[in-house]
Parts: C-alpha cells; structure tokens; sequence
C-alpha cells in the first residue's frame, strides 16, 4: 500500500527531491558551521592577562595550550613559570573585538592581541603579547611562529 | 521490490557510490586535518567534529558546485549549439527550444504528459525549464556554501599560523576562494568537452551516450 511521501515506492521526483535536501543540509552546515563560543574564547584570553597583571605565573601557563607553554619554558630546561615571569607582556587593556573561526581565535585587547584555539571542552592560549606585521604571521612574545 | 531495484539500477549504484566516495572523503580528510593539528602542537578532532567542519564542507561543496555547473551548461548550451557528428548533440537544423508539437506540450500533451506540460501559463513555463533551474539552484546554493565555509577554513588556517584573519567579501576575492573554484571548473569542462568530441568517432555499445557501433561519424543526434 502506498502511503505516501514516506513511502519506500520509488518515483521519478525522489532524485531530485534527494539533492535539494543534500544541498540544504550543505547550506544548514555552512550556516551553523558548528561556531566557535568567541566568549568563552575571549573570556579564556582575559584570565590569562588577568593572571599576568596578579604575577600569577603558574594560573598563566596553565591557560597555555601544551606546545606553548613548551616555548615559554624554553630551551635552557627552566619552567614556563620562570619564563613568563622574565617576559614583559604588555598590559591589555580593555577587551575589543574576538575573531573566532573554526577551532582558532584572535582576542584583540586595546594593548595586546591573543591568540586561542580549542583544547577537550574549552580554549588555551597559543600566543600572546603579539603585534601584527601585515601579511606576514603576528610577531609573539610568547608562542606564536 | 526486485523489480524497483532493476527499474533504479542506475540512480541506485551511482547513490551507492557516491556515499562510498564520501565516506572515504571524509575519513582521509579527518586524517590530514589532523596531520596539520598536530604540526601546529594541536589537539586532534574526532569523525563527527570533523564532517561538521568547514573544512569538510568546503571540501565538498567546491566539488559540488562545479558538477552540477557543468550539468547546467550542458543542458543550456545544447538548446542552442550542435555538435556535427556527436550523439550528445541534437540534429543540425534544430536548435533551439523547438515548436509545441516537437516537445508534446499544450494542446499536444498526451494522456501521459505530466499534469504542467497540458497547462498553459506560469506553469508551463517554470516545468519546461524545471532541470535547468534545478540545476542552477543547486549550483548556486553549493557555491555560496563554499564561500561561506571557504572563508572559515581559511580564516581557521590563518589564526592558526598566527596570521589576520579576513573578511567575508574579501575572500570572495581571494587566491584561495578562485583557485579551489577555478581547478573545478577546468576538469568539468575538459571532460565535457571531451565526451562531446570523442563520441563523434569512438564508441561504446549499448550505451545510451554513444551512437550505435555501425552509426557513421557524421551522424548527429543517434543514441545506441
């Protein structure tokens, strides 16, 4: 018995019927793009400046993703403590705008811009203390290229 | 049912296919994705984070787009241009949309003619240029789609390489968005306009798109 739409009857229009909801769940992947949260980005970004101005090494570099905090400790075997604190981050200032793509995100601050990028259920910094130098990889005092 | 399966023979396989080919898109696609991860010190993503990506979905929506472009063009562009000796092209002396009575509409639909081709009007209209439209459509949608998950993945690369991201009208403008665009275009071109020369002097018996193996190569318009 045909009930139907839902039928398992095939008829000419299925086909066509197939690649338009093909094509709208693209348009519905695009659209949702499983968007990044930019707040809890940007929220990460400013714990860290937060714990830079308390001189709260330990609270910033557990707010590093693994590679970086590799960096801040650096080459001559000393912590990633150690190596923030010889570091001179600016201040940051007030929050500005949060680019987020993707599993990447760059927290701009009136004195410094951050870079994020997700880890398990939330967002580690990468880099901080960067200045852009146009098309070229932002310049970073910690992290970064 | 096993009369439906043999009366589907052809949407089926190339349904099957088609999700094997995405599968596997999707699997190597997860595995170099990943690849980068971890050149850049990254954590990994797992298969359902991956295909609901950007990077998955510009992946495919660049295919896309210029598949069912290339299936647009050819539908258009035989109303209008022949092709001396092609089974793919229509008789010579026939171009064009062609007269009601060539093309059973109107007062000369029959019993079996869908319901819009015995209606006059709007109707008749929008069915006698159903798949073209369909097709541009879906053109249209995929490519828009590209650009909006092109413009993501790409953004996503940059911060990731500590670079600025851009903007959605600049990345319409873009190396990126033209290039994965254009190398698209050329290879569905290529293979139309190979398919539209070859079958002029080569032959494939019992296929539909070839003329019959004893047809001569100046026959225009046969199927086999």
């Amino acid at each position: 018995m045909n009930t139907g739409r839902c039928s398992s009857t095939f008829n000419s229009e299925s086909p066509s019927r197939l690649l338009l909801a093909a094509a709208a769940l693209l348009v519905l992947l695009a659209a949702s793009g499983c968007a990044p949260d930019a707040t809890r980005a940007a929220s990460v970004a400013q714990d860290f400046h937060l714990a830079i101005a308390a001189s709260d090494w330990s609270a910033a570099c557990a707010l590093l993703q693994p590679a970086t905090r590799e960096k801040a400790a650096g080459q001559d075997g000393g912590s990633c403590e150690t190596g923030m604190e010889s570091l001179h981050l600016p201040n940051a200032g007030a929050l500005g705008v949060t680019k987020a793509y993707g599993r990447e995100a760059l927290v701009e601050f009136e004195g410094d811009t951050v870079f994020v990028a997700v880890s398990g259920s939330g967002w580690l910094v990468t880099a901080a203390g960067c200045t852009p130098r146009g098309e070229s990889p932002y310049s970073c005092e910690v992290g970064g290229k | 049912m096993k009369n439906a399966l043999k009366n589907n023979g052809l949407s089926l396989f190339f349904g099957l296919i088609f999700i094997l080919a995405l599968v596997g898109q999707a699997i190597t696609g997860l595995a170099v994705f990943n690849e980068e991860q971890a050149a850049a010190g990254l954590e990994g993503i797992n298969f359902a984070q991956y295909v609901t990506s950007s990077s998955f979905t510009v992946d495919v929506s660049e295919n896309w787009q210029s598949e069912y472009l290339q299936f647009l063009l050819y539908i258009i562009a035989t109303v209008w241009l022949v092709q001396k000796g092609s089974p793919e092209s229509k008789e010579l002396d026939n171009p064009g949309i062609e007269s009601d009575e060539e093309q059973l509409i109107g007062e000369h639909a029959n019993h079996k003619s869908p319901a819009w081709a015995k209606a006059s009007g709007w109707r008749l209209t929008v069915f006698s240029n159903s798949l073209g439209a369909t097709m541009g459509l879906i053109f249209i949608l995929s490519w828009l789609v590209q650009s909006v998950t092109g413009q993501t993945a790409f953004n996503e690369e940059q911060l990731r390489n500590f670079q600025e991201p851009v903007p959605w009208p600049e990345y319409l403008a873009s190396p990126d968005f033209w290039n994965r665009t254009l190398q698209n275009w050329q290879s569905e071109f290529l293979a139309v306009g190979s398919m539209v020369v070859l079958s002029i002097y080569l032959r494939q018996r019992g296929s539909p798109e070839s003329k019959p193996v004893g047809s001569a190569h100046d026959d225009t318009g046969a199927t086999g």
